[in-house]
């Protein structure tokens, strides 16, 4: 029996799974990492760019590799705050970031996911454990087997699997997080978001010519303002390698308060004059939906650790748009590993008590996640605000329209302008008061 | 990844040009339908799994007498990407999981305990099977 165990099992075949396999792999342990889709991305969704350069850990010179897992690498970056007409956008773009590592890069998971677990399986098969260690797919798991308040494996149809220490990578519809009393059995929809896209499909080098695409480069653009119709959210849109991600987030108990339908959203998001111009010609050729967390920590499971477990990923709902960036995946990628390396260490130690376990949680901490986390939580506050969601896109479009419109008229100057957008859609003491706020809080 | 057949019989004949849809995606062609599309449309984008299977275990219960009398939005009936939950005319809520796209809105959008949300079974179960995600 003491035999049959693996170190871990590691249940999800996503970026947090296999991010926590590969280090797995790595550091020559037995485990078995468990995917319910028919390959390692089948079921998972992103908007999405993996931002920073934690792949490259990962996938030593990845960017080498001609057909890699990836789309394209970011080095032109877009915020675009929007109204019905106009779009007054912060725009970004450096060769600085030509050069590998590079700072982010655009995925498309069913695709990304499936790369990546060929890459772990080649580390598995470079490992003490190549015949005893697996990625196996098609498994569900039903349940997390617990002895004496311990988890101690899985159980999946009639078949059981035990294990060490069970890392939960399960994504943000976290049911097994819950089973294991990790998180509340329902939770509500207050900071929780629908993010759904559609993938359109261009010539290659039309699209290359439309976004000044050059090799494998790539731009990604947010959206703020318009876009989302008057619910709480924001829209994207993410050049792949031939086709565009163009999609949405937005907030579920807006959706609910609204009545509002996503789907209606992403229609009304694509009608807008600057995005139609940008998938002009393109053909759809997927539409996917899936909840992803707000990065609002009051959503968080109360622990990421238990007896025999550790939480990966979004399941540990570990996701922040603090405005610079929707940061997930690379969320993924860290704390996966992180949690491998408390397995290891725990498996040198010989002690896999719960409060060995209890280590990820000080590795997380002091990670640039956490950091962040908890030292972002006011502006993923700011950015959710109707002032910011609503007002300061129309505000900013305003302005835009007078300061860029010539019509051989006596103009008036700049600050007179931006006076009066404010005096529109706000006033000068809650527009200072914002400002002070989001400055704080950035 | 094409396991749709043509003897799908729950599905609509919209579902079905859109099945073609997917099936000449995956194999390179171009889809023979443009943008703007409706949400059938879409969702015809969409690769299920077990689509020969007859029978399905739904992995999604609702227990729609809650919508159907306590509850008092029925939000499941606009806020869900895939429109599995209709409202009839007499504004009673029906639920079908087979064009779930397993994104969890419901289950979050739902405070009302009428959605019992799982994943599907690989073998029995519905589901996606994305060809980009």
């Amino acid at each position: 029996m003491e035999d049959e165990r693996f170190d871990a099992i590691v249940i999800g075949g996503g970026v947090a799974g296999l991010s926590a396999a590969m280090t797995l792999a790595r550091a020559n342990a037995k485990f078995l990492l468990v995917e319910r889709g028919e390959f390692a991305g089948a079921k998972n969704v992103s908007g999405g760019v993996l931002w920073g350069s934690d792949l490259a850990k990962l996938v030593p010179e990845y960017w080498e590799e001609e057909d890699g897992g990836w789309e394209r690498f970011v080095n032109h970056r877009r915020l675009s705050l929007m109204d019905e007409q106009s779009a007054f956008t912060l725009d970004f773009k450096s060769s600085h970031w030509n050069q590998p590592p590079y700072t982010g890069v655009v995925v498309l998971r069913a695709r990304f996911d499936n790369w990546l677990a060929g890459k772990v399986q080649e580390a598995i098969d470079a490992s003490d454990y190549a015949e005893e260690s697996f990625i196996a797919t098609d498994i569900k798991v039903d349940q997390v087997i617990m002895e004496g308040g311990r988890a101690v494996g899985i159980k999946t149809g009639d078949e059981e699997f035990h294990a060490q220490v069970v890392i939960i990578a399960e994504g943000v519809n976290n049911l097994l997080t819950r089973q294991v009393g990790l998180q509340t059995d329902y939770v509500p929809a207050d900071h929780m978001l629908t993010g759904i896209k559609e993938i359109i499909r261009f010539d290659q080098q039309r699209l290359e010519d439309r976004f000044q695409l050059r090799g494998r480069s790539g731009m990604s653009n947010e959206f703020v303002g318009w876009a989302t119709d008057g619910v709480e959210g924001g829209g994207f849109l993410y050049t792949n390698k031939d086709t565009l991600s163009v999609g949405l987030v937005l907030s579920i108990a807006d959706l609910r308060a609204q009545k509002k339908s996503p789907h209606d959203i992403l229609s009304h998001f694509k009608s807008h004059p600057v995005v139609a111009d940008a998938i002009d010609g393109g053909e759809v050729v997927e539409y996917s939906a899936h909840v992803v967390s707000s990065g609002d920590k009051r959503a968080m499971p109360r622990e990421v650790y238990a007896d025999g477990v550790l939480i990966a990923g979004e399941a540990a709902n570990l996701l922040l748009n603090a405005g610079k960036a929707i940061q997930g995946m690379d969320y993924a990628m860290r704390s996966g590993i992180l949690a491998a390396e408390t397995v290891m260490e725990a498996k040198a130690a010989s002690d896999f008590s719960v409060g060995k376990l209890a280590e990820y949680r000080k590795k997380l901490d002091a990670s640039y996640i956490m950091k962040d986390i908890n030292g972002f939580q006011d502006a993923v506050h700011v950015l959710h605000d109707p002032i910011m969601q609503h007002k300061v896109p129309n505000i900013l479009c305003d302005f835009g329209r007078s300061f860029f419109s010539i019509d051989n008229q006596p103009t008036a100057k700049s600050k007179d302008m931006l006076l009066s957008a404010v005096r529109e859609h706000s006033s000068l003491w809650e527009m200072a008061k914002f400002g002070f706020k989001a400055g704080r809080a950035l | 990844m094409s396991q749709e057949g043509a003897q799908i019989d729950k599905m609509s004949q919209e579902g079905m040009r859109a099945s073609e849809n997917a099936e000449n995606v995956a194999l390179g062609k171009p889809a023979t339908k443009k943008p703007g599309l409706s949400l059938a449309e879409r969702l015809g984008l969409v690769g299920y799994r077990n689509q020969s299977r007859s029978e399905i275990k739904p992995h999604i219960v609702v227990d729609t007498d809650i919508c159907n009398s306590t509850c008092p939005h029925k939000c499941t009936t606009w806020v869900c990407p895939a429109n599995c939950y209709t409202m009839d005319e007499d504004q009673k809520v029906h639920f079908q999981v087979e064009d779930c796209i397993e994104c969890g809105t419901c289950m979050y959008a739902c405070d009302q305990g009428a959605v019992d949300w799982n994943f599907p079974d690989p073998e029995i179960g519905r589901g996606v099977n994305w060809n980009f995600g």
